[in-house]
């Protein structure tokens, strides 16, 4: 099997942008091209989750050749998707790199605040939810707060608890200059923040975000510098959440990472950095333990003596996760690709975890029903 | 509608999986449903109050099981329920939902 290795992960900052969704994506993938031939360019996989319904474009491969010939690609790749996460592009994108020595470009965008929160909460929930959940007013924050109600029950895991994972990651994003939200939270902010769904207040859920991201992988040649994506896994849950016999357990993050960790060798203890699906700040932890970073229910034990920070046991969404970093939702997997190689590279300023050299990128969309897991490794 | 008190429609296929939605095939197998009818005694699993939503307006939702089949379902919650599978409740089909209220004792 061919070693495949990543040349490059960028994202662009997350937040209110003013230029349109081509110029944010050709952002990205200039910056992802910087360094690269883009002769040896094979493929392309997009990730956008809705470009239709949120910027109507009917057809989002067309942006992406825009960008490639902006960034002075005269060959004529394939482009491929949109996916609806960028996990899901990666992992399709990694199928590629096993067929080829050529270059294979990820690159993810989504254009969200150009309206309001409500009208594009109304424009995604054909495509967040079950038509037959949809019908019951099953907003994905409703279906996301069933889900953790079943979580603290089963494993007594005290509110408080959600409230510090939203203040941990806004205090990461504090020191991410690419972040949506820069400022530091308390608690008591949390606490006094509106329901949304009980138990989840507004600050326990991620914004909307604008954004892009690319990276490019490479099953051929690459610099030596080059990180190591050794390993990747897929799992799947039922895709109506009323079906699952354990609705407070993500057991798609179980196996995604348990085939992910498989493929690299690897075990959850050799990992430094990992940037994980939250969502809904909850949602760290029930994904901490899904994929085995820590016992059920045991998660935030870890939080509260501060070991999910940089510096600490292991560093868990350094960048502020899609919390407080931001949520443009079909990049979040390739932000997260970006987040972790800065790290590994020791390029991560102010946030950086010290000796990084294994990481961990989880990428799910909704309530977890669909998850990828990446490994990636230092040189 | 409910056409006996205590009954609701339902689907099954030929392995035994009951939906109560109208699915053309099993969600779970792809096998072809037929139309049965199921007992509505049901036990409400969990619950939220949906306060941020379209309608303006708070609704409780929840997933319930039902008794007979354990059958789970998305339902509409009414009246004063705890969830976390402690309530007894009926479900009821209304409009294209399925509505679970406390079981009178």
């Amino acid at each position: 099997m061919r070693e495949i290795k990543l040349k490059s992960a960028v994202m662009t900052r997350i937040g209110r942008h003013d230029e349109d969704y081509t110029a944010l994506l050709a952002q990205a993938v200039a910056r992802a091209l910087d360094h690269v031939d883009p002769g040896q360019l094979d493929s392309v996989y997009l990730s956008s989750f809705a470009p239709r319904e949120l910027c109507g474009i009917d057809d989002a491969r067309a942006p992406v050749r825009d960008a490639l010939r902006r960034s002075g690609v005269t060959t004529d790749p394939e482009v491929h998707g949109p996916f609806r996460t960028g996990g899901e592009a990666l992992y399709q994108a990694i199928e590629r790199c096993h067929a080829t020595d050529r270059d294979v470009l990820v690159v993810g965008c989504e254009k969200m605040m150009h309206i309001d929160a409500a009208t594009a909460s109304g424009l995604l929930a054909p495509r967040v939810s079950d038509a037959v959940e949809s019908a019951h007013g099953a907003t994905l924050p409703a279906l996301a707060a069933l889900a953790v109600r079943a979580y603290a029950d089963a494993f007594r895991v005290p509110a408080s608890a959600f409230d510090q994972v939203a203040v941990k990651n806004h205090t990461h994003a504090s020191m991410n200059p690419d972040a949506q939200f820069r400022t530091v939270i308390t608690a008591d902010q949390v606490r006094a923040s509106p329901v949304v769904a009980d138990p989840l207040r507004r600050l326990h859920c991620a914004p909307v975000s604008d954004g892009a991201a690319a990276c490019v992988l490479t099953g051929g040649t690459a610099p030596p510098h080059a990180l190591r994506l050794t390993g990747w896994g897929r799992g799947r849950d039922a895709a109506r959440f009323h079906d699952r016999a354990h609705p407070g357990t993500f057991v798609a993050a179980t196996a995604a990472a348990r085939d992910a960790f498989a493929r690299a060798g690897r075990s959850p203890r050799d990992v430094d950095v990992v940037e994980i699906h939250d969502a809904f700040a909850p949602f760290e932890l029930m994904n901490l333990e899904a994929m085995g970073f820590f016992d059920a229910g045991d998660a935030w034990r870890a939080l509260a003596r501060g070991e999910l920070s940089p510096g600490g046991r292991i560093a868990v969404n350094p960048s502020g996760g899609m919390k407080a970093r931001g949520h443009p939702i079909g990049v979040c997997g390739l932000t997260s690709m970006a987040e972790v190689v800065a790290q590994l590279r020791g390029a991560a300023g102010a946030r950086q975890h010290p000796r990084a050299r294994i990481a961990t990128v989880q990428s799910a969309g909704g309530v977890a029903p669909d998850t990828y897991v990446f490994i990636v490794e230092a040189p | 509608m409910t056409r006996r008190p205590g009954r609701l429609d339902a689907r099954r296929c030929a392995r035994g999986h009951v939906s109560l939605h109208a699915d053309p095939a099993c969600a779970t197998c792809g096998a072809p449903m037929r139309d049965v009818r199921i007992r509505a005694d049901a036990v409400l699993e969990l619950v939220t109050v949906v306060r941020v939503n379209p309608t303006g307006q708070p609704y409780q939702l929840g997933v319930a099981i039902t008794r007979a089949g354990r059958v789970r379902t998305i339902c509409r919650v009414e009246g004063s329920v705890r969830g976390l599978g402690t309530d007894a409740v009926v479900l009821e089909r209304r409009d294209d939902m399925i509505v679970a209220r406390p079981r009178r004792r």
